[in-house]
């Protein structure tokens, strides 16, 4: 008898322990899967992002979060959690696999996006939601709205109200002391390449470049010189993924930056990453630097720069009147399948993203112009000085608008881009080589 | 039912709860990554067979492959030959209890306390060009010239991701010091009374005697650099290039590609020469063989 007590007593603790380490996957509240809970009055809306802290995004992003809960207090309530910004799209793709995606999501990886969420239909229509909306509608722009509507005539995601063109920012100070009096955005290539020696010979490091993460202002600055390349504007204005690095327009491009990794940047621009480039031009040693209009808050933060850095910055085109932009791109889209209040409050989100002052704003403090509104008497007074002036080029000189590179490859091709620099920078790449090596990898990718 | 069958029913029942955490935790996520690796899989749809499809493009599409086993090769005879060797030295040297041996087997422990990402963080400022300890201090010595961009120069990244784990065998040196400390003393008496040296006793006695706890040394320091990940993840991301390549990082691109068949033929070739490492070694290092 006792026997059999000491049995079953030790069976009934191992078979205790054994339900307790397999049962902690209990199910959750639905309403937490879905990235909310619901107060009795207040529906909360938590979002991953990564435009929150340090990030250049943070000032326009965390203040419009700010302004709609305020704006629908004790109604909706975003509830940011950070997110780093590399993490952020395979943060979104893990979601989907344990179907607990939030209420609103800002893009994420473009091929996961068009393979498996738009394939498998895992999103919210927006079409009859903006149809309803004449006023919202009217403020799109009509590309984005066809480039984001699906074969079976269903919206993806919002389309694109602003275009933001990326131009090149330069230290004015070092341009008058090099003696470079011409705007970059009228210069040609070669004369370009001219006020670069300039700089060199006073003794700056006259570009911006990097080859860590996914090679950012090296991107740009590519991109920028193929756009005056024969076929260049052609290739990169494509709406297909490019496999095939190997054509002439893109060799050509690889020599210029090889050159311009050799001889006109910083010692440590090779595996520099974003922070260390926008360090370099912050901090004046170096020239110019490849980037977005987001990027001109910092040069008057006083966390990054000098005081008084922002009266030094002027802002143009690249050379031969080229800027970097995009209509064919994905903003943001909610999924499907979440419970309706959840999904109204991301409508409400959105809608409220898109009013007429919340675009002056954007625009205020990341750049970029919207070409279907009208904007309002003050809004011009608003703009920062720098993007003043970058508005006034893209409406005086601007004569062709390119994709970056970006736009155009499989999405893992950037970090491999980034990989191969140090390569072509040492010389142990010819430029023919690193597009060879480039078209290989993405290659693999192909579908 | 026999005495015998009786006892030998419950020590099954006991041991069935061990099994099924053996089976749910090993046995069956291995033979899934070995199965899912014919198959071409994106996580969310079904697995589709596709025979050797993955194993073709792991070995064929370029040569990544070839250059992840020739770094696989190299770093383990590193691994082999001077990791482990300087973590027999040191345990040698601890073993005589020199003054203050205590402490410094406190200290060299320390690195091996430090995660390795951590120590790839670190690694990655001390070989920094500009601002690193590593080339102020060359430059400092007289070398006012010397450049080199440690993690993006062939074959300079090469040599700086093995420095991020060449000397801290802290492991190799406990596992060794502690077969050392379990020979009996009586044996090292009767050698010196019959007028060894104390390099013959080295040599003769105590090598033999640790031979075990080298050779599982050298396989914990082996199968470390088949699955080494973050101290290159974190540092050169397998470049310039893919020169710092290895099988683990073509698992890691696979998994963020979401062409989980492929990492798992990867994780598959990785498993797999990790047992061949385990076969050689044992029959290197004789290990199935009696010691005394």
């Amino acid at each position: 008898m006792k026997k059999w007590l000491t049995v079953t007593s030790a069976l009934a603790i191992v078979s205790s322990l054994l339900l307790t380490a397999c049962g902690s996957g209990a199910a959750t509240n639905p309403d937490q899967q879905a990235g909310g809970e619901t107060a009795q009055k207040e529906v909360v809306l938590k979002i991953p992002h990564y435009k929150t802290g340090q990030n250049v995004g943070a000032k326009y992003f965390m203040g419009l979060v700010e302004r709609f809960n305020a704006a629908y207090d004790g109604q909706y309530e975003v509830v940011v959690e950070e997110v780093p910004q590399d993490d952020y799209a395979e943060k979104i793709k893990l979601l989907y696999q344990q179907k607990k995606l939030p209420p609103i999501i800002e893009t994420g990886d473009k091929q996961f996006l068009e393979d498996v969420v738009i394939k498998n239909g895992a999103f919210y229509d927006l079409k009859p939601w903006i149809d309803s909306k004449p006023e919202l509608k009217s403020v799109m722009i009509e590309e984005s709205i066809e480039h984001n509507t699906t074969e079976d005539g269903k919206i993806f995601s919002l389309p694109m109200a602003v275009i933001r063109p990326i131009g090149m920012f330069y230290n004015k100070d070092m341009f008058e002391k090099a003696g470079i009096t011409k705007s970059i955005g009228q210069m040609s290539t070669d004369e370009f390449v001219q006020a670069l020696d300039a700089l060199k010979a006073s003794g700056v490091a006259p570009l911006t470049l990097m080859t860590g993460e996914n090679a950012w202002t090296t991107m740009l600055l590519a991109s920028a010189f193929m756009a005056n390349e024969p076929g260049g504007p052609e290739i990169l204005n494509s709406t297909e993924w490019d496999y095939d690095y190997t054509s002439e327009p893109w060799v050509n491009t690889f020599a210029k930056l090889q050159t311009f990794l050799q001889q006109y940047t910083t010692n440590n621009a090779v595996g520099a990453a974003y922070a260390d480039a926008a360090n370099n031009f912050l901090n004046e040693r170096t020239a110019t630097i490849a980037n977005g209009t987001w990027m001109i808050s910092d040069f008057s933060d006083p966390a990054k720069s000098s005081e008084g850095f922002n009266q030094k910055v002027g802002a143009d085109l690249y050379p031969g009147g080229v800027a970097v932009a995009t209509t064919y791109d994905y903003l943001w889209w909610i999924p499907s399948g979440l419970p309706e209040e959840q999904t109204q409050g991301a409508l409400a989100f959105l809608e409220f993203m898109y009013t007429p002052k919340e675009l002056e704003t954007y625009m205020v403090l990341e750049g970029g112009n919207a070409p279907k509104l009208q904007t309002s008497e003050e809004f011009e007074s608003q703009l920062d000085p720098i993007l003043a002036e970058f508005n006034e080029a893209v409406t005086n000189d601007l004569k062709v608008t390119v994709q970056s590179f970006e736009n155009i490859w499989p999405p893992q091709i950037p970090s491999e881009f980034g990989k191969y620099l140090p390569l072509l920078a040492d010389g142990t790449l010819t430029p023919e080589q690193f597009a060879q090596e480039l078209t290989s990898k993405a290659a693999q990718f192909k579908k | 039912m026999t005495r015998k069958r009786i006892t030998n029913l419950w020590i099954a029942l006991f041991l069935l709860p061990t099994i099924i955490v053996l089976a749910m935790f090993y046995v069956v996520p291995i033979a899934t990554v070995f199965i899912t690796g014919f198959t071409q899989w994106n996580g969310f749809n079904a697995p589709q067979f596709v025979g050797l499809e993955n194993y073709i493009k792991l070995f064929t599409y370029d040569n990544t492959f070839a250059v992840s086993i020739r770094n696989l090769l190299l770093w383990s005879l590193i691994a082999g030959t001077i990791h482990v060797g300087f973590g027999t030295l040191v345990a040698f040297i601890l073993y005589k209890r020199p003054r203050g041996w205590k402490v410094v087997r406190g200290v060299f422990m320390i690195p091996n306390v430090i995660a390795a990402a951590a120590w790839a963080i670190i690694y990655k400022f001390m070989f920094n060009d500009d601002i690193g300890v590593i080339n102020n201090l060359i430059r400092g010595i007289g070398f006012e010239n010397f450049h080199v961009k440690w993690f993006y120069e062939s074959p300079a990244a090469f040599f700086a991701i093995t420095f991020t784990w060449l000397f801290f065998a802290v492991y190799v040196c406990l596992i060794v010091l502690n077969d050392l400390m379990a020979i009996p003393k009586e044996v090292h008496e009767a050698a010196y009374l019959d007028g060894a040296t104390e390099w013959q006793v080295t040599r003769f006695i105590n090598l033999p005697l640790v031979r075990n706890a080298i050779g599982t040394g050298v396989i914990l320091s082996v199968t470390s650099r088949i699955a080494m990940f973050e101290e290159i993840q974190l540092t050169s991301r397998g470049g310039p290039g893919n020169e710092t390549y290895n099988i683990s990082l073509m698992l890691y691109e696979g998994i963020v590609n979401y062409e989980y068949g492929y990492a798992n033929a990867a994780g598959t070739i990785m498993i797999l020469l990790g047992i061949l490492v385990l076969v050689l070694i044992n029959r290197l290092f004789k290990m199935n063989e009696r010691v005394y």
